[in-house]
């Protein structure tokens, strides 16, 4: 039959598909693969990965790209600007703003993928114990949930910071706490329409134990939105860093965040050292509009509602 | 509201670090400290300190700051005004340019309007409201001399000069959220002008203008109140930043010298300030809505 279709030429798009064979196969055996190759072969989307992979790269092989260390304080080259030995320029105290500013990347990214991770599975697990068992646990965590979504952006991360004290760890918590009551709604909302589909129901039927039924069943059809959201909140994370460490409630000076970087330039603006200002800038921004893009991306291949018409 | 205040209590109780010895002159004893512990009440049971706390909240009294040993309701309101000006210029700022662009970019997608609006939003993403004030201080304040790059001056004043300092940080804190409302307001005017009515309005032989403004907008902007609520917790918590980075005097430099500090009455009474205006916001939100559209009322 298929050969049949082929051999009469009427080609249309499915067949188009079907003639691809191997891809066509490989892209429909895991709806996960599906959405990686949706998000690939979308220009937003190989933008933002090509940008991730190029900062993510930097960021790792930081101290083998760059012969300086972060704290490092080069001789006689006091504020600097950029040049083929320091592609960043110098700072005041006569260190590398490239090595410093790929260093702050990394702590960026660490911080951030901390954040997200402990507020995504904090935030996801509470909401699906509420949605699965409902009754007075629900409305328990939930009020928390709404409790904790009362306080205002980066604000309950202060709060946090102003009990744990600061530092990077604890700001990477603090960040994460803080996006705990999205996941938890988004998950909720989430589970409660899988919850009586009938795969769900079938899986009870069988006897499966509920830790079962979610996970393995429910979990993964509850996924797109949450990945979304993940992506979505791993850049305000990275903003959230980057100002929780500008105003001096994260990591202490010698070791080179993103903030700091700007809280240091900040006195220099003045003496015209731009490239002090201008390149951790460029790299923050660079990471932010690839998560933005990354999440764009996402949406439109996990959500078919999304897509452009 | 009220589980929040026992929240934000139960928060900063857990900080650790002994507020009285901090308190005490350094070389003071045991005893001493005992003594300063027993004043501030620290040796009272929780929930006593609590009720003692809320009730004198509600009365207004703070309580005294354990670093600078001032009232804190005085220090508060020393701050309210200049963070709460520029958290409103801001608020103004966003609205003066987000609306126009969102409109712009919605009667005609794919137009020069709408490609800068594009332009506007991937910026404001790329560029969090501080850096984007580093960024103006540099270009506007150092490179170009136009306006001052640090410290307020008072309206009363000096209402030129006042105004002159607030133009950077007001852009920078109003930027993003202009960009979230162009961005908002141009799907909702896209999707209003597909309407019926829209079309009935037209075939009437109204003018376009009339058709934009009096039928279209005022249905494209109700889902916007929500939005701008919600925004109103990103403003403030964008303001405070921004503060930082123009060494504006305001809740900024107060909290990071709280929270740096450990100065935990200090923390508590903002932090329930702020919960308050943010749930304040989202109320008058939900009645303006009411106001707006009468079908939520009925309904």
């Amino acid at each position: 039959m298929d050969l049949l279709i082929r051999e009469s030429g009427r080609v249309d798009d499915m067949n188009q598909d079907l003639s691809q064979g191997r891809l066509y196969e490989w892209r429909h055996s895991s709806q996960a693969f599906d959405v990686a190759y949706r998000v690939v072969s979308e220009r937003r989307g190989q933008l933002a990965l090509f940008i991730l992979l190029m900062l993510v790269l930097g960021a790792i092989f930081a101290t083998i790209i760059s012969p300086y260390h972060y704290s490092e304080q080069i001789r006689g080259v006091r504020l600097i600007p950029p040049s083929w030995g320091h592609p960043f320029g110098t700072d005041h105290l006569n260190r590398d703003m490239f090595v410093r500013t790929l260093y702050g990347l990394r702590i960026s990214l660490a911080v951030s993928c901390g954040a997200v991770t402990v507020g995504a599975l904090i935030g996801v697990m509470s909401g699906y114990i509420a949605g699965y068992f409902g009754g007075w646990l629900e409305i328990v965590i939930m009020r928390i949930l709404d409790t904790m979504l009362a306080f205002p952006g980066i604000l309950t991360a202060i709060a946090v910071l102003a009990i744990l004290g600061t530092g990077l760890k604890e700001v990477s918590l603090a960040i994460g706490i803080g996006a705990i009551p999205v996941f938890g709604r988004l998950a909720r909302g989430q589970l409660l329409q899988e919850k009586n589909r009938d795969y769900a129901l079938a899986a009870e039927s069988l006897g499966a134990n509920p830790a079962r039924i979610v996970l393995r069943h429910i979990a993964i059809n509850t996924l797109p939105p949450l990945l979304v959201q993940a992506a979505l909140f791993m850049s305000s994370a990275v903003i959230a860093e980057a100002s929780l460490n500008f105003l001096g409630m994260g990591a202490s000076p010698p070791i080179p965040t993103i903030g700091i970087l700007l809280s240091e330039a900040r006195p220099w603006l003045t003496s015209g050292a731009w490239w002090f200002i201008l390149f951790p800038t460029l790299m923050l921004s660079l990471l932010l509009i690839a998560l933005n893009f990354l999440a764009d991306a996402l949406l439109e291949a996990t959500n078919p509602y999304a897509r452009n018409k | 509201m009220f589980i929040s205040s026992i929240v934000i209590f139960g928060l900063v109780r857990a900080i650790p670090g002994d507020p009285a010895s901090m308190m005490a002159p350094e070389d003071a004893s045991i005893e001493e400290i005992e003594t300063v512990r027993e004043d501030l009440g620290l040796n009272d049971p929780l929930l006593s300190q609590y009720v003692n706390w809320l009730a004198d909240a509600l009365r207004g009294d703070f309580g005294r700051s354990y670093i600078k040993n001032l009232p804190v309701l005085d220090l508060l309101r020393s701050a309210v005004v200049p963070t709460l000006e520029l958290a409103v210029c801001g608020y103004i700022f966003a609205f003066l340019v987000g609306l126009p662009i969102g409109i712009l970019a919605g009667l005609k997608p794919g137009g020069p309007a709408d490609y800068f609006a594009t332009f506007f939003t991937i910026s404001t993403l790329g560029i969090p409201n501080f850096i984007l004030g580093l960024l103006l201080l540099w270009l506007v304040g150092v490179q170009l001399h136009w306006l001052p790059i640090s410290g307020r001056v008072s309206v009363t004043e000096d209402p030129v000069q006042a105004a002159r300092f607030l133009i950077l940080p007001t852009i920078a804190v109003g930027s993003s959220l202009a960009s979230v409302m162009a961005r908002f307001v141009r799907a909702s005017m896209q999707e209003v002008m597909n309407q019926d009515y829209v079309r009935t309005a037209r075939s009437k032989g109204l003018r376009e203008t009339d058709v934009v403004l009096r039928h279209a907008l005022r249905n494209a902007l109700i889902p916007l109140i929500t939005v701008a609520a919600l925004q109103v917790g990103a403003l403030i918590t964008g303001a405070i930043v921004v503060e930082v980075v123009f060494s504006r005097p305001g809740f900024g430099s107060l909290i990071v010298g709280a929270v740096t500090g450990r100065d935990y009455v200090m923390i508590q009474a903002m932090l329930g300030v702020f919960v308050g205006v943010f749930t304040l916001a989202n109320m008058m939100a939900d009645i303006a809505y009411g106001f707006v559209d009468p079908r939520i009322r009925q309904g």
